[in-house]
């Protein structure tokens, strides 16, 4: 398929988000005594969210305040449901204040939604970074936990010469009760999927060969395919009669089908690997359906960590993922429960908490971090430049263990770490166990949450070992 | 920096300790008392005859009328203080530098904790309200990067480190042993040290100076009038220095966890306002602050005692214990006397008391005090962690001049 006239707009960049810890499902029957399950799904570690990997998502993506104009983050669990989500990812990736940030938040088509609503924004001529993650957390045992994943997702959406094109595209609207969660419950819960099964294939197929028409295709024309959004019998029963390659059919069973985000995922993956000239067909559904179709013209920005396979997961014991997500209660160690971080402290040092920015001495070239009003160093008090410390990685010099520290997953792992652009903190590591870290190491930032009181989530910055 | 010190000019006529540990019975009033009336007896005076109060404590209460409630003192200065860990040192100098002054002829210091009515493994921080970026590590887990950057730097494989750890913490259970007032009295060997619960990084449980209740009390006068007040043998205050640190340290990547620069500086003061120019020689004792094992290993090389990386083998050749050339913590140290936090301070200052004075029962140290070239003695109180601390050190001594 050759590249059309300007005009077009697309994605540029892309990059995913897989956490580093895995459930095995047979796991769940030898503790609950349930019925055999098999598979194993990624879990996201105690000290994410969907914030989180959407921002880890959207740093793999390459979106930094050098080029994003305008921010959507999208899931269907939201870390807070009264107030903007985004505000978070957006102060995590530290974007001027002048750039918006919203949330599209809803079902397991929020992602395609946002994505068209980036690509319509796109045509104004900003580049939009759309940042999906989803934490699939549903009642224990129950098919929905077995069969879901936690994954984050971002893509860069331009006109400027996007490297994969969006060709086309078209939505159905209806009303259908399929997995449905209210604010009051605790869990999502699904309708039978054979009813599911039967109420959105009849919409799809017909769907996929209009925009496939429109376009001047052939279902030959399709390179892969991605599908996501539904329970699993309905997106096999989907693979199976669409046309194109399935993209990377045979990971499901290892990373779980992480709701909408999964179709941030697979697409990117599909990105990071078509040849030059294919096109890429996805259906998404969830209360309506999304069928769009991408032109891939060049490798996208971020392809090669996207294509990468990551780290093999930690295999991570079921009772300790019940704990991680609040569902068993877990006798901490005897120490005070954290308080929640105060309003005022959190705002002004709001480029600290959330960006990781140091403030470096102009004088003397000290990086203090925290930033203060006084350099360290050189006890300079004017002439300092903002330095984000999480840009680049570092090295933990000394490592320890703490057993007796308050934390939803003890024993807390820390070092002292000296970042590559200077500045040294001392600091929390994360996916890691008290083995795998020695003094040395070195290490990457990653943005987090340290922990939640009284409803307040606590975010901020830890390191973990380059693999 | 101008210090002059005010050697000679303040005088310890009577001191009182409780003993360190879980006073499940008591309430700070009551060891306030204890510790306040011991003192008071010793120096053979009356609550009506102290002008002026300075009480430490670092969480037990707050403002002097914590002390005036519990002595129930009515209308006379009380100032309380609190400056971490070293607290109770804090309460000694502002009540030395009351008299020096001649502002007050007698004065009394008291440092009380009560630790352990909250529940909690360890010691709770003091929080304002903050952003959720401060380190939640507890004290253990801070201080156990001294062990691991001091095995760096000077090339000692873990298990060595380890080793000279467990020396120090089986060192300070001996003379703890040995001390009634303490809040371990048993001897322990090295193997139960070592198998001790893991606490952090190279810590174990016996690594860990002990969370304990307890009061010490210092009653101070002018060091020219104390004739007028008792026959007995006083102790004068030969320097003091309080060093803090700007607490940006960890940032400094130049400085590399291995020493304390406050305690060296706090200690060059008080030594300048001493006159101690070879520590070794010239002090009977050293009271410093293990309140875990790696700390103490740092500080005998930051006193003085040892030159830096020798500390460690100076330590297993046990230079260090009662009968050693310098011998540090004879009383057990916050490992084994145990470590209320704003008695503390004061606590040090109680076996320099003793121990110059002669009094120290079977803990005793031959060959010092008054007449023997060793009438001086160290207390050195931490207050903070590594990088982000302040250091107090102080001489007393039994002889004038």
């Amino acid at each position: 398929v050759a590249k059309q006239a300007r005009g077009e707009v697309g994605i540029s960049a892309i990059g995913t988000y897989l956490p580093r810890f895995q459930l095995d499902i047979a796991d769940v029957a030898a503790a609950l005594g349930s019925a055999a399950g098999t598979g194993r799904r990624l879990i996201a570690g105690y000290d994410e969210d969907t914030a989180t990997m959407a921002v880890e998502a959207l740093r793999a993506a390459g979106a930094d305040r050098s080029q994003v104009g305008e921010l959507i983050f999208t899931t269907a669990t939201p870390p807070y449901l009264q107030r903007t989500n985004a505000s978070i990812v957006h102060a995590a990736l530290d974007l001027p204040e002048h750039v918006p940030a919203g949330d599209v938040i809803g079902g397991t088509r929020s992602w395609s939604t946002a994505l068209r609503l980036a690509l319509a924004t796109a045509r104004r001529g900003h580049v939009v970074a759309v940042g999906s993650a989803d934490m699939v957390v549903s009642r224990p045992a129950s098919s929905d936990e077995a069969e879901g994943g936690d994954a984050g997702a971002a893509v860069l959406v331009t006109a400027d010469n996007p490297a994969a094109a969006w060709i086309g595209g078209v939505t159905r609207t209806f009303e259908v009760l399929n997995r449905w969660q209210p604010p009051s419950e605790r869990f999502p819960q699904r309708w039978e999927e054979r009813f599911v099964e039967a109420v959105y294939v009849p919409y799809v197929l017909p769907a996929v060969t209009e925009v496939l028409t429109t376009a001047g295709l052939k279902g030959a024309d399709v390179g892969f395919c991605v599908v996501s959004g539904g329970p699993g019998r309905l997106l096999a029963s989907l693979r199976r009669r669409l046309p194109g390659e399935q993209v990377l059919d045979h990971e499901k069973n290892s990373w779980g089908n992480s709701a909408g985000t999964l179709g941030a995922v697979l697409l990117a993956r599909a990105l990071s690997r078509a040849a030059p000239g294919s096109v890429v067909l996805c259906v998404h559904v969830g209360d309506g359906i999304d069928v769009d179709l991408w032109r891939v013209d060049a490798v996208p920005d971020g392809a090669g960590a996207v294509r990468d396979d990551p780290p093999p997961p930690t295999p991570t014991p079921y009772g300790r993922y019940l704990s991680w997500r609040g569902l068993i209660d877990v006798e901490p160690p005897r120490r005070p429960s954290p308080v929640r971080p105060a309003a005022p402290p959190s705002w002004r040092n709001r480029r600290w908490k959330y960006g990781s920015v140091a403030a470096r001495c102009t004088r003397c070239g000290h990086v203090n971090a925290p930033p203060g009003e006084v350099c360290s160093a050189c006890g300079n008090r004017q002439e300092f430049e903002p330095q984000r410390l999480a840009a680049a990685g570092g090295v933990a010099t000394e490592v320890t263990v703490d057993h007796l520290a308050y934390s939803p997953s003890p024993p807390i792992i820390a070092g002292n770490v000296v970042a590559d652009g200077g500045g040294r903190i001392q600091i929390e590591m994360t996916d890691c166990r008290p083995e795998d870290v020695q003094d040395g190491r070195r290490v990457e930032f990653v943005f987090r949450r340290l922990y939640s009181a009284e409803g307040v989530h606590d975010y901020f910055w830890k390191v973990r070992p380059v693999p | 920096m101008t210090s002059h010190g005010i050697r000679d000019k303040a005088a310890i006529i009577g001191m009182g300790c409780t003993r360190f540990t879980d006073h499940w019975e008591r309430g700070l009033e009551s060891l306030i008392v204890e510790a306040a009336h011991a003192a008071l007896d010793e120096a053979g005076l009356t609550i009506k005859d102290v002008d002026a109060f300075w009480f430490g404590t670092a969480k037990s209460g707050a403002s002097g009328l914590v002390l005036s409630q519990a002595l129930k003192v009515d209308l006379k200065p009380v100032t309380r203080v609190e400056n971490f860990c070293a607290t109770g040192s804090e309460a000694l100098r502002g009540a030395a530098y009351a008299v020096a002054s001649g502002a007050y002829d007698v004065v009394l210091a008291v440092g009380a904790e009560k630790l352990k009515d909250s529940g909690y493994a360890g010691l709770l921080p003091l929080s304002p309200p903050d952003d959720g970026t401060l380190s939640s590590l507890t004290a253990p887990a801070r201080f156990s990067f001294l062990a691991e950057a001091y095995a760096q730097r000077y090339g000692l494989s873990r298990e060595k480190m380890k080793d000279v750890i467990t020396r120090i913490a089986v060192k300070n259970h001996a003379n703890g042993a040995l001390n009634e007032r303490a809040q371990f009295q048993k001897a322990v060997s090295e193997d139960v040290v070592r198998r001790s619960p893991a606490v952090a990084g190279l810590l174990g449980v016996f690594d860990c100076s002990g969370v304990s209740d307890g009061a010490a009390a210092a009653v101070l006068v002018r060091g020219e009038r104390t004739a007028e007040y008792t026959q007995s043998a006083p102790m004068w205050v030969k320097g003091m220095s309080i060093a803090a640190g700007s607490a940006t340290r960890l940032g400094d990547e130049n400085w590399d966890l291995t020493y304390f620069p406050e305690v060296r500086a706090s200690a060059a003061d008080a030594y300048a306002q001493a006159g101690i120019d070879s520590p070794v020689d010239q002090l009977a004792l050293a009271e410093v602050h293990d309140c875990f094992t790696p700390t103490e290993l740092v500080l005998t090389e930051d006193l003085g005692f040892a030159k830096p990386g020798e500390g460690a083998n100076l330590v297993l050749e046990g230079a260090f214990d009662r009968a050693g050339s310098m011998p540090v913590n004879p009383d057990g140290g916050l490992k084994a006397f145990g470590h209320p936090v704003g008695a503390s301070g004061l606590r040090m200052i109680y076996e320099c008391w003793l121990q110059l004075r002669g009094q120290a029962g079977a803990r005793q140290i031959e060959g010092i005090g008054a007449g023997t070239g060793k009438s001086r003695a160290l207390t050195q109180n931490l207050g903070g962690s590594p990088g982000e601390c302040l250091s107090f050190a102080g001489v007393v001594g039994v002889e004038r001049g």
